[in-house]
C-alpha cells in the first residue's frame, strides 16, 4: 500500500449537540483516488467538513501528511496543503473566473508560484482560460464546478477533497468531470470524493467506502465494491 | 406648499441633492460592507459617525488643526475603535440570529450616546471654518458642502480601488459573496470581519468630520444617519456595495426635491414614508442582486 497521506480515525461528531457520525474512519494514500458513496444524509458531507476543520469532532483524530490536523481552522489546514471543493456551485458569483482562481492563491505569496498554478489550471481546464473574464455567477453548472476545482489547484494541494462534484450537472459535464478527475490522477494528485454517481465513483476509486447513518459499512478497492452484490443492492439500484 | 417651481429652483434641488448624496452614499457604503460581510445591520454606525464628528470638533478647537486635515485622523481613530467594537463585541452575534445583533448595536448605540453626553455634554457645537457660497449661475454652491462632497466622493471612489484592486478588498468582496468559500480559500475570516468593522467606521467617521464643519454637532446627531443608510441600503439592495452609491444619490435627490414641495416638518418623514414603500414594493431594492 501506497504511504498514508489522510487518515481520519473513528470521527464521531455533527452539529452543535447532534451527532451526525458515530466513528467514520478514511484514509487516503498518495496517488490515490478514494471515493465515499452512501445515501442522502449519510454524513458524507459532514464527515468532508469535519476533515477541514469547519466542524469540530467530539471524539477521533484527523492526521495529514503526518501533522495531527484535527479541529483546526479550515484557513489554516489549507495551508498545510488540503484543498476543499465543497457540496454545490462553490465560487465567487460576482468576480470572474481569472479573480476566483486568484482568490484560490490567497495564501499562496510567491507571484511566481501564482502564474505556475494559473498555467497548470488552464492546462487541466482550457475553459476557463476561455472565460477567464467572465463573472462566474454567468456560467453553468458544469463550469461553475470546474471553476471550483480549478480554484482548489491553486496552491498546489497534495490532496483534494471533493464533495458531490457532478452533482446537478447535465450528462455531458458529468462525462466531463469524471475524465477531468481520472486526468487529474495521471497528473499526480490525490483525490477523495463524495459521490451520489456510486458507479461511475467506484469506476474510477483505487479504493472506496460506503457510509452509512454515519458509520462505515463497507470498504476495499473500487472495482470489488462495484462488483459486490450487497453493494449493488444497496448503493447502485439493483 | 410651494407650487411654483422654476428651473433655476430645479438645478438648485438637483445640485443640492448630488452634493448631500454624496455624503449618503459614503456613510452608507460603510453599512452596506458590514451587512454584506457580516449580515449584520449596524445601528451603532450613526454614533460611530457622532464619534468621528466629535473627534474632528476637539482637533479643530483644541489644537487649532485645519479641519480638513483631521478628516484622515477622524477616520483613522474610528478605524481603531471599530476594530475594537467588533474584537470584544459584535464577532460573539456575526452568527447569531438577527435579533441578537440588532439588539447588541442597538446597544453599543445608545451606550456611545450616553458616553458622548458625559464626556462632552449636550451642547450644540460646530466647527466653523468654511462658510457662505460659491454662485454659479442662477445656482449657489454651499463652500462647506462642496468641499465635502468632493472630499466624500474621493474616499468613495479609494474605498472602491481598495475593495476592486488589493488582495484584502478582494478578499472581504470575496467573503460577502461566499463566507464557506473564503475559507477554503484560506481567507482568514475573522480577521476579514475586523477589517470591514474598521473600514466601516472609518467611512462613518469621515461623514461625521465633513458633517461637523455643515451643522451643529450634538450626541444625538447619529441615529438619523443609521437610518439614513439603512434606507439608502435598502435602496441599493443590501449587499450591493454600487448599489450604495446610486441609493444615496437618490436619497439626497428625493430628500430636496421633497423640501421643494412640502413644509420642514413633512420632508423630514419623505425618507421614513420611502423606507416603507420600498420595502413592500421592491424589497430587493432598485438595482437587485448582489453586486459586491
Ligand atoms: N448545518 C447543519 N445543521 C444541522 N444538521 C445538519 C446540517 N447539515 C447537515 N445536517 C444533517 O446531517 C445529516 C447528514 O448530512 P450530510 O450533509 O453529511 O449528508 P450527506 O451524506 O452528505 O448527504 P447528501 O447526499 O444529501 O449530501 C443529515 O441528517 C442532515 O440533515
Ligand atoms: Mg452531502
Amino acid at each position: 500500500m501506497s504511504k498514508q497521506l489522510l487518515t481520519a480515525y473513528e470521527l464521531v461528531g455533527g452539529y452543535g449537540k447532534i451527532d451526525i457520525l458515530h466513528g467514520v474512519s478514511l484514509s487516503v494514500g498518495v496517488g490515490e483516488i478514494v471515493s465515499v458513496i452512501g445515501p442522502n444524509g449519510a454524513g458524507k458531507s459532514t464527515a468532508f467538513k469535519t476533515i477541514v476543520g469547519f466542524l469540530r469532532p467530539r471524539s477521533g483524530r484527523v492526521v495529514f501528511n503526518g501533522e495531527e490536523i484535527t479541529g483546526i481552522r479550515p484557513d489554516v489546514v489549507i495551508q498545510r496543503g488540503l484543498a476543499y471543493v465543497p457540496q454545490g456551485r462553490p465560487v465567487f458569483p460576482q468576480m470572474t473566473v481569472l479573480e476566483n482562481l486568484e482568490m484560490g492563491a490567497y495564501t499562496v505569496g510567491e507571484p511566481a508560484r501564482v502564474a505556475k498554478a494559473l498555467e497548470r489550471a488552464y492546462e487541466l481546464f482550457p475553459i476557463l482560460f476561455e472565460r477567464r473574464r467572465q463573472k462566474a455567477g454567468t456560467m453553468s453548472g458544469g463550469e461553475q464546478q470546474m471553476l471550483a476545482i480549478g480554484r482548489a489547484l491553486m496552491t498546489a494541494p497534495r490532496l483534494i477533497l471533493l464533495d458531490e462534484p457532478s452533482l446537478g450537472l447535465a450528462p455531458k459535464f458529468v462525462t466531463l468531470i469524471f475524465d477531468k478527475l481520472m486526468e487529474m490522477k495521471r497528473a499526480g494528485y490525490t483525490l477523495m470524493l463524495v459521490e451520489q454517481n456510486a458507479a461511475r465513483a467506484l469506476a474510477i476509486a483505487d479504493r472506496a467506502y460506503a457510509l452509512e447513518l454515519g458509520r462505515n459499512r463497507f470498504e476495499g478497492p473500487g472495482t470489488a465494491l462495484l462488483a459486490d452484490p450487497e453493494v449493488k443492492r444497496l448503493y447502485l439500484g439493483g | 406648499m410651494n407650487v411654483f417651481v422654476t428651473p433655476a429652483m430645479l438645478a438648485q434641488v438637483v445640485v443640492s441633492g448630488i452634493l448631500s448624496g454624496a455624503l449618503y452614499a459614503m456613510v452608507a457604503l460603510g453599512l452596506a460592507l458590514i451587512f454584506g460581510v457580516m449580515r449584520i445591520i449596524n445601528v451603532a454606525h450613526g454614533p460611530l459617525l457622532m464619534l468621528g464628528a466629535y473627534t474632528t470638533y476637539f482637533l479643530y478647537s483644541a489644537l487649532g488643526l485645519n479641519p480638513y486635515l483631521t478628516v484622515p485622523v477622524s477616520m483613522l481613530a474610528l478605524f481603531a475603535v471599530g476594530v475594537l467594537l467588533e474584537r470584544t463585541l459584535v464577532f460573539r452575534v456575526v452568527d447569531a440570529p438577527e435579533l441578537s445583533s440588532l439588539l447588541l448595536t442597538f446597544g453599543i448605540s445608545i451606550a456611545l450616546v450616553n458616553l458622548a453626553q458625559l464626556l462632552f455634554t449636550s451642547d450644540l457645537r460646530s466647527v466653523e471654518y468654511l462658510t457662505g457660497s460659491w454662485v454659479v449661475g442662477p445656482v449657489a454652491l454651499s463652500k462647506p458642502r462642496l468641499v465635502a462632497f468632493v472630499f466624500a466622493g474621493a474616499l468613495t471612489g479609494l474605498a472602491f480601488l481598495f475593495l476592486r484592486r488589493t488582495k484584502l478588498g478582494k478578499a472581504i468582496r470575496a467573503t460577502s459573496q461566499s463566507r464557506e468559500v473564503a475559507m477554503v480559500c484560506g481567507i482568514d475570516v475573522q480577521r476579514i470581519h475586523l477589517i470591514t468593522f474598521g473600514l466601516a467606521a472609518a467611512l462613518a467617521a469621515a461623514g461625521g468630520a465633513l458633517i461637523a464643519m455643515i451643522v451643529a454637532i450634538q450626541p444625538e446627531m447619529g441615529q438619523t444617519w443609521t437610518f439614513k443608510s439603512f434606507l439608502v441600503i435598502v435602496l441599493g439592495g443590501a449587499g450591493n456595495y454600487p448599489g450604495a452609491l446610486l441609493g444615496g444619490i437618490l436619497l439626497g435627490l428625493i430628500e430636496q426635491v421633497a423640501s421643494l414641495f412640502l413644509t420642514t416638518q413633512l420632508s423630514e418623514v419623505v425618507a421614513y414614508v420611502l423606507l416603507v414603500v420600498v420595502l413592500l414594493v421592491r424589497p430587493t431594492g432598485l438595482l437587485g442582486g448582489r453586486e459586491t
